[in-house]
């Protein structure tokens, strides 16, 4: 078999890998620690997969295959659990959140495994810059063509991906303006972006052949789209979210991706071809810069809309289907948070009141770890 | 033949031969351990070495130690030097993690209690009278805080192996000292003090050395913290608040070591807002740190080393071993893997520059005792100043936790 064959897997299931924060607490700063991290959280069974990434100062999570929402939810509490008691014992926090608000990535060390160093060989600074964490959301698909119709017909709802998930205003100590800052740093990369207007797996698979003779690519992994296909997963992969602040906000955007995806599959509510991609870096700088305050153009309808009002319309034409897959309460959340603020506001709400970086990383570790919500979780409604 | 010389007549000219202001000796001393230091960089070795070797040399240069020792000047600016460091260590130092991880509670206690008991036990079977055993074992149980804070700055190390032997090395320091005390206490009673002046003494050091730590934590917090932070203001006043407490230390009688190492623990363990970054102290304590090297390195005396090398080494091996053994028995239930607790043991090997201070407040007190007690720890202290900073570099390298580029 090979590598580009099109795994199926069931329709609508769902898999998360989040990338968080390891974090020393003594300064707040990013730490070398995933390597020990791991060894510990590996020792006694949990549920939740650890994986190493780019930097020392990052681990990833990822869950097994779920049907449901909140059973995906339970998994990523429980694997929240193995992390935090090993960050205790190492004296570490443990953050989620798309960038650390102060760290400096010239001091990042890059993990010990060849891949990441021939990475850094690549990329130079950008690929220790890359010192950013997202939430990555996998939705299987039963063919690979369902999966390209799939992913184009996702990038309609992209902006509100990153607005909903956007933790990452503040950069190297400095607030960046955006809400998410940390795309910026994926679109520095040659090969982010949307993937290349392929309806069919087989067309994918002779663009990707030929991006492969010429050398440009080795794998599906050195494509760093916002959408792509996964296909030995068997699954369409979103990649354009921050890692939250919370677990039940990943869980959240995962409902949110199921929904829409059955939604779109189910429905079918508009052509997917080339004029989709019209508006799209426009859109998706929008979400990225203003959160659910910006403002996009619906490249179906040809017309400008408040990224808050289609998102609320969304959900509203989602709810048959959140019933059907039983994320309707998920959703709620998602719709709350439409009105009173995403992450990011979270983080500059935070910031404002108590002007420290190091305490602000506490604050989201705290956060995190579900100890600080009674205190500081209620967001101010937007006036 | 001055009448002949042409020049005498120039009244503003200097007196010939030359009296060189001592300012110019120590600037000389000063740039030449920079630029030794340097070298020593370059060559991959750690910049300490290079001040310790400055000082040797210095001590050979001028001779007599009541130069280059601790004549009271010298002796003052190397302990407000010390004090600066081990309150720069205590900050760095989060005591929460013994409740987070209580093995390492039991790994602290268990490295030095071996330590203490091994060297001790040794010192016997060389035939040293108990109380300098005990002496020797006290100090061999401490891990030097300034070779530690200063190889850990100079590679900006981060990490599980940094963090255990800051950690580590911060508590032994303090064990270190209470039993020095109560072994003063028990010379105290050999030369027939009463029970409770016996008793008294430790617990009045201890005690004592906390509740001063205490008042300079609780300033540190009220008063840097509503200073501006800007043209180095809050470490200035930081700077000045250590000086006090060193300065109340001594006049208190209490312990230096202790109160600045508890001043700095509980200054960041009160931040509660984490509010105060943890102070670096910059230039100063790059400075602080060459004074201290090049003052030990001065008070080492390779003379003694013939005389006391077999039990110097012995000291330096039992350590090594002790320390080691406490180490890997409970390295795998604090979350350490063997490997990296090899290199946390090789990191520990530093022994404390107090020492000489010690050395010499016994000597001044019993002169005979201290005799005993210096050939011994003075000559191991010589042979680890050599080994361990290089160690400590090595295996903080090897755990991967220096930063890339910088020299290791």
């Amino acid at each position: 078999m090979s590598t580009m064959d099109f795994a199926t897997s069931t329709a609508l299931s769902l898999g998360v890998e989040l990338e968080l924060q390891v974090v020393s607490r003594l300064d707040g700063d990013l730490t070398r620690g995933a390597t020990e991290l791991l060894a510990l959280i590996n020792r006694t069974p949990h549920r939740g997969d650890f994986k190493p990434e780019m930097t020392e100062s990052m681990i990833e999570v990822s869950t097994a295959v779920h049907q449901n929402c909140l059973a995906l939810g339970d998994e990523l509490l429980d694997a929240r659990r193995a992390v935090l008691d090993a960050a205790d014992r190492l004296n570490l926090l443990i953050c989620g959140g798309g960038s650390h608000p102060f760290q400096h990535w010239a001091e990042r060390k890059i993990f010990d495994k060849p891949r990441f160093h021939e990475l850094n060989g690549l990329y130079g600074y950008l690929a220790k810059q890359f010192t950013v964490f997202g939430q990555h959301i996998h939705v299987g698909c039963e063919s690979g063509d369902i999966a390209m119709k799939l992913l184009h017909a996702l990038s309609r709802y992209l902006p509100h991906f990153i607005a909903l998930s956007a933790a990452s205003p503040f950069y190297q100590g400095v607030d960046s303006a955006f809400d998410s800052s940390r795309l910026n740093v994926v679109s520095a990369f040659p090969l982010s972006g949307r993937a290349p207007m392929a309806t069919t797996w087989q067309d994918f698979v002779t663009y990707f052949d030929e991006m492969k003779d010429l050398g440009v690519v080795q794998s599906m992994k050195d494509f760093y789209w916002d959408i792509r296909p996964k296909p030995e997963f068997g699954t369409v992969e979103i990649r354009v979210c921050d890692t939250p602040l919370t677990i039940q906000r990943a869980t959240e955007l995962a409902a949110l991706a199921q929904t829409v995806c059955r939604f779109l599959i189910e429905e079918d509510p508009f052509p997917v071809n080339e004029s989709l991609y019209a508006v799209y870096t426009v859109n998706r700088f929008q979400a990225a810069r203003f959160g659910l305050d910006g403002e996009i153009i619906d490249p179906v309808e040809k017309r400008r809309i408040p990224l808050r009002e289609d998102l609320l319309a969304l959900l509203d034409r989602l709810a048959p289907h959140a019933a059907m897959l039983g994320t309707a309460r998920l959703l709620e959340e998602l719709r709350i948070a439409a009105r009173a603020g995403n992450d990011a506001s979270w983080i500059r709400r935070t910031y404002a009141q108590r002007r420290s970086l190091p305490d602000l990383i506490w604050q989201q570790a705290g956060l995190w770890a579900d100890q600080l919500r009674a205190e500081t979780t209620p967001a101010a409604p937007l006036p | 033949m001055n009448d002949v010389f042409p020049l005498s007549g120039l009244h503003f000219l200097p007196a010939w031969p030359l009296q060189l202001h001592p300012m110019v000796g120590f600037g000389v001393v000063l740039l030449f351990a920079v630029v030794a230091g340097e070298a020593a960089s370059r060559l991959y070795l750690p910049r300490i070495s290079a001040y310790v070797l400055t000082g040797v040399l210095l001590s050979f240069v001028r001779g007599t130690p009541e130069i280059t020792g601790l004549v009271p000047a010298a002796h003052q600016v190397y302990e407000l030097a010390f004090a600066l460091l081990l309150f720069e260590l205590g900050q760095r130092i989060d005591l929460g993690w013994l409740r987070r991880n209580p093995w390492l509670l039991l790994t602290s206690l268990a490295e030095s209690g071996l330590a203490f008991a091994a060297v001790g036990a040794l010192m016997l079977l060389f035939g040293q009278p108990p109380i300098a055993a005990a002496m020797i074992a006290g100090l061999a149980v401490a891990t030097g805080p300034a070779v530690v804070l200063g190889i850990c700055k100079d590679t900006t190390a981060r990490g599980q192996i940094t963090d255990r032997v800051t950690l580590l090395c911060a508590l032994n320091s303090c064990y270190s000292f209470i039993m020095i005390g109560i072994a003063f206490a028990w010379q105290h009673d050999v030369t027939a003090a009463p029970l409770t002046v016996t008793l008294l003494h430790p617990l009045y050091l201890v005690l004592g050395s906390v509740v001063l730590a205490a008042l300079a934590a609780w300033a540190a917090q009220y008063l840097p913290a509503r200073i501006k932070p800007i043209h180095s203001n809050q470490t200035l006043a930081s700077v000045a608040l250590i000086i006090i407490t060193a300065a109340l230390a001594e006049t208190l009688q209490l312990s230096v070591i202790i109160s600045l190492l508890c001043a700095g623990m509980l200054s960041r363990n009160l931040d509660r807002s984490h509010r105060l970054r943890p102070l670096d102290f910059g230039l100063i304590s790059r400075f602080a740190l060459i004074v201290v090297f090049i003052a030990s390195g001065t008070l080492l005396q390779p003379e003694t080393f013939a005389a006391a090398i077999l039990p110097a080494l012995g000291v330096v091996a039992a350590r090594i071993l002790a320390k080691g053994i406490g180490i890997f028995v409970f390295a795998r239930p604090s979350g350490l893997s063997l490997r990296k607790a090899s290199l946390l043991s090789i990191g520990m090997l530093p022994m404390s520059g107090a020492t000489l201070l010690w050395v010499e407040s016994t000597s001044s007190v019993w002169p005979a005792l201290g005799e005993q007690v210096a050939a011994v720890v003075l000559t191991a202290l010589l042979i680890m100043e050599l080994i361990a900073p290089p160690a400590l570099q090595f295996a903080l390298h090897q755990a991967d936790e220096t930063r890339e580029g910088s020299p290791a």
